[in-house]
């Protein structure tokens, strides 16, 4: 399999505080990866660094296998933990601004989308509400055809009802070979049935990564409790 | 792709640009109706605050995005960075003529109508009018190449943006652009000797003012391309967080 994302030696400082320190892994394509951690653990940071909006302190990055550019990010979707969006566009503005800078976008993927999500192109977008907001975002990106899809907290703030939508929009949307999904949460109780492989991180480090499968398994533990655990760790400083 | 950015920074600045318009006519109509106003004067202090409405302009095109974090959308996008520059700068450009412009059709219709400043119609109005459109664009320019560089500061932006763009006007203003006017000068761009005749309170008076419209004209649009150059470098280290 072909590797999507390659962190060698990554470290990232913001001021005098480091936000990663020393990351490697290797992600490898088709595969849907949970970037896992408590808030304020460094999982933000990676998707900014793979997206190039921020540079490394140390270490290198290659994503499908090259400096991010813009032949990169015209292969990636995107969607942030909070509302990016023009807030004084429609949310059909949105889509056709959003649909005409990549060709793989696919017009009955965005329909089917439109309809499961319930999504209303004739509202501005300063009239959504977070959970609308969510459900927008995640049309603007899985209308796509990408290779790679750069999750950032997707739940996070959302009704309950919305998450649902959400996560069947993307159980829904994983049809073609060869789309990988980096997912980063830290509310993992809706998403754990997804992760093929995941990724756990503790104050900017790697503490633990693997096969879902294999780390449920050697623990006899569930990723929800994994992960909890590895958050007590840190509160208690172990 | 760059038409679609465009499209998307006339929208953004639609409302801005409609009631930059709309004032205009709205005190150009007034000052047309109502006679015993000292129009000139109104006018132009109008005329002025909507000048300084541009400047705003130019810092808050960027601002806005950083304060919206729609950076992550804009900056996520496959397209060159220079080109989200070059968008917001065509954007400020267009105001500026439209402001000036609207503003001194609006001037020419109340002198017609003999009612306001007493100016006389002639190329030398067109000429200061044109330079003041190139004064007003080269400023905006600095102002967003000096709030662009101050984004690759982590701390203390505000600081860096307000000591840059003192530094840049005094620089382009003080030194390069007398500089280059005068080297265009030499190089045979013509200076040009004009007669300004206006309205004062002692009656109409004439002086005359050497004026290398042109070679001024032509140094104006090269530091404006420069700062646009500036801009464009600072972008591409900009870091979103």
């Amino acid at each position: 399999m072909n590797s999507v994302i390659e962190f060698q030696n990554v470290s990232k400082r913001y001021g005098n505080r480091w936000a990663l320190r020393d990351v490697s892994f290797t992600l490898e394509e088709g595969k849907i990866i949970g970037l896992l951690g408590p808030n304020g653990s460094g999982k933000s940071t990676i998707i900014k660094l793979i997206l190039g909006f921020i540079s490394p302190t140390e270490g290198s990055i290659k994503v499908f296998g090259e400096k991010i550019g813009q032949a990169a990010l015209s292969r990636i979707a995107y969607t942030p933990e909070f509302n990016h969006l023009y807030r004084w566009m429609r949310v059909g503005d949105v889509v056709n601004f959003v649909k005409s800078f990549y060709p793989d976008w696919d017009d009955g993927r965005e329909a089917e989308l439109r309809e499961f999500l319930e999504v209303d192109y004739a509202l501005r977008v300063r009239e959504l509400s977070r959970g609308m907001a969510e459900r927008v975002k995640v049309l603007i990106a899985f209308a796509r055809k990408a290779e790679l899809y750069l999750l950032d907290e997707p739940f996070s703030g959302i009704d309950p009802y919305s998450r649902r939508k959400v996560v069947d929009a993307l159980v829904k949307s994983l049809r073609a070979e060869g789309e990988t999904i980096l997912f980063s949460t830290h509310l993992v109780h809706e998403a754990e049935k997804l992760f093929d492989y995941v990724v756990f991180l503790r104050d900017g480090r790697i503490v633990l990564e693997g096969e879902a499968d294999r780390i449920r398994e050697d623990t006899q533990k569930s990723i929800e409790d994994v992960l909890i655990e590895i958050s007590a760790g840190e509160k208690e400083g172990r | 792709m760059f038409k679609t950015l465009l499209i998307k920074e006339f929208k953004g600045e639609g409302e801005w640009i409609k009631w930059m318009c709309i004032i205009l006519l709205a005190i150009g109509l007034l000052l047309r109706l109502k006679m015993e106003w000292h129009p000139s004067l109104l006018f132009i202090l109008v005329w002025g605050a909507l000048i300084l409405l541009i400047f705003y302009r130019a810092i808050d095109i960027f601002v806005k995005e950083w304060r919206h974090k729609t950076t992550h959308l804009l900056f996520s996008l496959p397209v060159p960075r220079w080109e989200i520059v070059l968008a917001k700068f065509t954007v400020i450009v267009v105001m500026t003529v439209l402001t000036i412009g609207l503003g001194a059709a609006i001037e020419v219709w109340l002198a017609v109508a003999d009612k306001a400043i007493d100016f006389r119609f002639n190329m030398t109005h067109i000429y200061w009018m044109v330079a003041g459109m190139a004064q007003i664009v080269l400023t905006s320019s600095i102002l967003i190449a000096s709030k662009v560089t101050s984004y690759t500061v982590y701390r203390f932006r505000k600081l860096f943006f307000v000591v840059l763009f003192i530094l840049l006007s005094y620089l382009v203003h003080r030194w390069l652009l007398p500089f280059t006017s005068d080297l265009l000068s030499q190089m045979g761009v013509p200076k040009v000797k004009v007669l300004i005749t206006y309205q004062s309170n002692t009656g109409l008076r004439h002086e005359t003012v050497d004026f290398g419209f042109w070679s001024s004209f032509i140094s104006l649009t090269i530091w404006t391309l420069a700062m646009f150059g500036l801009s464009s470098i600072s972008i591409k280290k900009v870091e979103v967080e």
